[in-house]
C-alpha cells in the first residue's frame, strides 16, 4: 500500500494519506486533505490527481505560489508525484511512499472531533449568544440598583455581547488570514464556554475573599485555577483555528497560561506610583453567618497593618532636619 | 465636597502665601476713632512682618505677623506663618521685619494644636513689648487686630468680640473684623492694649478667629533653653498631636453615647459638643433608593503644613433604603457605596501610601464587613491616618455605610477607637432578623 506523506522543514511527518484517496487537496485551510502550515503556503494550495495511466500528478491552485522538486530553483504549475520525485510546497515535502514511516508521530487526519463537530452547528452557535445575551440581561435586570431594570438589562447585554464579538473577532480575523476560514461561529461557542467558566471562576475568587480576606494561599490557588482557564481558552480557539499541530497547540497555552500566573503573582501585591487616594474594595454578600472577630480582636489585628505602615519608606522625614530650624 | 474639604475651604488662614494671596477680597475697615489711633501708635513699636523665603529662588513663601511678648522678648506668631522652616528648614529663611530693623529667626517652640510658634531673634534689642493677659470679656466688646494685610504695611482694624466658637476641639475666640491674609500671627488687644489674643484665621465677610491669649503664656512658659532643632521641634508636635487625639477621642463612642436612629440601625451621632452634625436625604440620579446621609465632624482642622492638615476625626453614615430593592440589588447598590474612592491631602514627602486590611466583625447586634486603611505621618513621629468603612451583611431593605476617619493620631487610640465605633452601632430589636 502507498502513502502521501507531507514532511515539515525539520523532517517530521506531519499529514498521511492512502494514495487511494486521491483526487486530494493540499494547503493551509483546514479542510484541506493534507495541511500544510507556512508563510509560503495558500489556503488551498494544490491538488493530487490520479492520471489515467495511474499516475500521481501535482498541480497548482487559484493564487497559490507553485511547486518545485526539492532543492531545485524552479517553480512549476505541474509536477509528477512518484517514490523518487517528491514535491516541495513551501518549506514542506510532499512524498510518495511503498511503506508508512512508523518511527514519527504523524498528525490525525480524521474525522472531526466531537467537541469540534459540535460547535460548529449552527442553532448550538445561536445558542450561545443567546445564552450570553439572557444572561447579561439577567446580570442587568437582577443585580443592579439603578431605576430603569429594562436599560440596565439591556445595556449589559449588549456590553457583553459586544466584548465577546470584540475578543471572538480577533480569532476569526487571524484564521481567516492563516487558514482561509474565520469560523466566528465556532469561536463565539467556545468564548460563551470559556465565559462561564471564568465566571464561575471569578465568583469563587469573590467569595473566597468575603470569607477568608486576606487569605493568600487560598487566592494564589484560585489565581492559578484563572491561569488555566485562560490557557484552556487558548488551547480551545487555537484547535478551532487549526486541528494541526496538538502538541504545538498545548505547549502554546500552556506558556500563556504560566506567564499570566506569574505575571499576576509578581504584580499582585505592587500599590502603584504613591497616592492620597483610598480605593476600598468590598466584596459583599447576601450572607450574614461568616466567620468574624468581636471588635476588640478587630481592633488588635489591626497591628498587622501598623507594622507595614512602619516599613513603608522608611526614610523618615527625619533625616532632613538636624538643622536648626529657620537657620 | 467631604466634610475636611469643608473645613479646610471655609478656614482659610491668614498667612499671605502664593496658595491664600487670591483666595479672599479684601474687606475695608471702618475709619479708626480717635483712640485707635492712639492704640495704633502705642502698639505699632511691638508687632512684626515676618517673611519665609526660599533660598534657592530667594523668593518670598509666606508673609505674616507678630509680636515681642513679654517677659521674654521674643516674637510671637502662627505657626502656620513659619511652617516651611520647620518642615523645611534647609530650604527656607525667615526674617522679622519692624520700623527700620530687620532681623534673622529661628523657631525656638511650637504649639501645632493652636496654630502658636515662638520665634528666637537674637539681634533685636528694645523692641516694645506686648503682655498677654486674661480679660474677662464680654460679647459685643470691641478689640483691635494688628498686622500687615496683603502685605501693604502695618495695619489696625476695629472689630468685636463674639464669644468663644462653637463645635471646635480647640479654643478660638469669634472675633467680627475684617482680617485678611497677611494679617497672620498679629496681635488682637483691647483698646487699653491687653493682648487678647492671636489672628489666625478667617472665613471671610469679617467671620475672623483668634487663639485666645492664655495658650501664647502656656507656650512662653515651656520655652526650652537651647535652639531646638527642627527635627526636634516635629517630634514636640506629635507629641502635642497625640495627646489632644488622646483627648479628643478616648472619650468618645462609649456606651450609653448619644446615637440617632437611621432607619432599624442607631449609630453614633454628636458624641462631644465639639461636634456638629449635618444631613441630608435625597434619590440619587437613576438610584432606586432613597439615600440618608448624616455626618459629623468638629468645625476645624490642625493646620501641619502647606499641604497637610490634620482633622482629627470625623464621621459619617450613609442609610441605603432600599424597600422596592431586592436584596440582591441592595446589596449592589451598598457595595458601590463602600467602595466610592476618598481623597485626602499630603505628599509624598509627609505620608505614606494607604494601606488597607478587611475583616468581618461581629457585634452583639449584627455582623459587619469593615475594611481600614492608614497611613502614616512621615514627619510626625508615631502619628497616623485612618478610615474605616463597614458595612452590616445580610441587610434586607435597608443598608447602612458608614465611614470613620481619625487623623493625626496614635496607633493605639486608632485601634481602640475603632473598636469603640463599631460596637457603638446597633440594630434595633425590632428590625432583627
Amino acid at each position: 500500500m502507498s502513502w502521501i506523506e507531507v514532511v515539515d522543514a525539520n523532517g517530521r511527518v506531519v499529514a498521511r494519506r492512502a494514495a487511494e484517496g486521491v483526487p486530494c487537496t493540499v494547503g493551509s485551510a483546514l479542510d484541506n486533505t493534507l495541511l500544510i502550515e507556512g508563510p509560503d503556503v495558500a489556503p488551498y494550495h494544490a491538488r493530487i490527481d490520479r492520471e489515467a495511466d495511474g499516475r500521481l500528478t501535482v498541480t497548482v491552485l487559484g493564487q497559490s505560489s507553485g511547486l518545485q522538486r526539492p532543492g531545485a530553483p524552479e517553480l512549476a504549475m505541474f509536477l509528477a508525484l512518484t517514490p523518487s520525485a517528491p514535491v516541495a510546497v513551501g518549506g514542506s515535502v510532499i512524498r510518495l511512499v511503498d511503506e508508512a514511516t512508523r518511527d514519527v508521530s504523524v498528525v490525525a487526519s480524521g474525522p472531526e472531533p466531537r467537541w469540534r463537530e459540535f460547535v460548529s452547528r449552527r442553532p448550538v452557535q445561536w445558542g450561545a449568544a443567546a445564552l450570553l445575551a439572557i444572561s447579561g440581561a439577567a446580570i442587568g435586570y437582577f443585580t443592579m440598583p439603578g431605576s430603569e431594570r429594562a436599560v440596565n438589562a439591556l445595556a449589559v447585554a449588549v456590553a457583553l455581547v459586544l466584548a465577546e464579538c470584540a475578543w471572538v473577532g480577533l480569532w476569526a480575523i487571524t484564521g481567516r488570514i492563516r487558514h482561509g476560514r474565520a469560523r466566528f461561529g465556532e469561536h463565539f461557542v467556545v468564548a460563551t464556554a470559556i465565559a462561564i467558566v471564568g465566571w464561575a471562576v471569578a465568583e469563587l475568587e469573590s467569595w473566597q475573599q468575603f470569607l477568608l480576606p486576606g487569605a493568600g494561599a487560598a487566592a494564589t490557588v484560585l489565581l492559578a485555577v484563572t491561569a488555566v482557564v485562560w490557557a484552556l481558552a487558548i488551547l480551545l480557539h487555537l484547535r478551532v483555528m487549526n486541528q494541526a499541530h496538538w502538541q504545538k497547540h498545548v505547549r502554546i497555552a500552556a506558556g500563556f497560561g504560566v506567564a499570566l500566573f506569574v505575571m499576576v503573582l509578581a504584580v499582585r501585591d505592587y500599590q502603584g506610583p504613591w497616592s492620597s487616594d483610598i480605593e476600598f474594595s468590598a466584596v459583599l454578600k447576601p450572607f450574614a453567618r461568616v466567620w468574624a472577630s468581636s471588635p476588640d480582636q478587630f481592633g488588635e489585628s489591626l497591628t498587622k497593618l501598623r507594622g507595614q505602615l512602619d516599613k513603608d519608606d522608611e526614610e523618615p522625614a527625619a533625616t532632613v532636619a538636624e538643622d536648626t530650624a529657620g537657620s | 465636597m467631604n466634610l475636611r474639604a469643608y473645613v479646610v475651604a471655609t478656614g482659610a488662614l491668614l498667612v499671605l502665601g502664593p496658595r491664600v494671596a487670591h483666595s479672599q477680597g479684601i474687606v475695608t475697615a471702618a475709619p479708626p476713632a480717635g483712640d485707635v489711633a492712639q492704640a495704633f501708635k502705642r502698639l505699632a513699636p511691638a508687632v512684626v512682618r515676618i517673611e519665609v523665603r526660599e533660598t534657592g529662588a530667594v523668593a518670598l513663601s509666606s508673609v505674616g505677623s507678630g509680636f515681642f511678648a513679654a517677659p521674654s522678648g521674643r516674637i510671637i506668631t502662627n505657626y502656620h506663618v513659619i511652617s516651611r522652616l520647620v518642615n523645611e528648614p534647609g530650604r527656607h529663611r525667615g526674617r522679622a521685619t519692624w520700623g527700620s530693623d530687620t532681623v534673622d529667626i529661628q523657631v525656638l517652640a511650637v504649639d501645632v494644636v493652636h496654630d502658636l510658634a515662638v520665634l528666637d531673634a537674637p539681634d533685636a534689642h528694645g523692641a516694645a513689648m506686648l503682655t498677654p493677659v486674661t480679660v474677662n470679656l464680654l460679647k459685643g466688646d470691641r478689640l483691635l487686630a494688628m498686622g500687615h494685610p496683603r502685605d501693604l504695611g502695618l495695619s489696625i482694624v476695629e472689630g468685636t468680640y463674639n464669644g468663644q466658637v462653637e463645635h471646635v476641639l480647640t479654643p478660638r475666640l469669634h472675633f467680627t473684623g475684617p482680617l485678611n491674609p497677611g494679617m497672620s500671627g498679629g496681635p488682637a488687644v483691647t483698646p487699653a492694649g491687653a493682648l487678647v489674643g492671636v489672628n489666625v484665621a478667617t472665613m471671610g465677610e469679617e467671620l475672623a478667629f483668634l487663639v485666645p491669649a492664655e495658650f501664647v503664656t502656656r507656650l512662653l512658659s515651656r520655652l526650652p533653653a537651647t535652639l531646638p532643632t527642627a527635627d526636634a521641634l516635629r517630634r514636640d508636635m506629635a507629641t502635642q498631636l497625640g495627646q489632644m487625639g488622646v483627648d479628643a477621642l478616648d472619650a468618645l463612642f462609649i456606651p450609653g453615647a448619644p446615637t440617632v436612629q437611621l432607619g432599624p440601625y442607631r449609630a453614633p451621632t454628636e458624641p462631644s459638643a465639639a461636634f456638629q452634625c449635618w444631613g441630608d436625604a435625597r434619590e440619587p440620579k437613576d438610584a432606586a433608593y432613597r439615600l440618608v446621609v448624616h455626618r459629623c465632624g468638629t468645625d476645624e482642622s490642625v493646620f501641619l503644613s502647606e499641604d497637610l492638615n490634620a482633622g482629627l476625626v470625623y464621621f459619617s453614615h450613609q442609610l441605603l433604603d432600599g424597600a422596592s430593592l431586592s436584596r440582591i440589588r441592595l446589596l449592589t447598590a451598598s457595595e458601590q457605596a463602600f467602595n466610592d474612592k476618598l481623597t485626602f491631602d499630603g505628599t509624598a514627602r509627609e505620608t505614606t501610601r494607604f494601606r488597607c486590611t478587611t475583616g468581618n466583625v461581629r457585634t452583639a447586634t449584627m455582623t459587619f464587613r469593615a475594611e481600614v486603611c492608614a497611613r502614616r505621618l512621615k514627619s510626625l513621629y508615631g502619628l497616623y491616618e485612618a478610615v474605616m468603612r463597614a458595612t452590616p451583611l445580610g441587610a434586607t431593605a435597608q443598608s447602612l455605610v458608614t465611614t470613620l476617619t481619625m487623623s493625626g493620631v496614635r496607633f493605639d487610640l486608632i485601634q481602640r477607637t475603632v473598636a469603640r465605633y463599631l460596637a457603638s452601632i446597633t440594630l434595633s430589636p425590632e428590625t432583627q432578623e
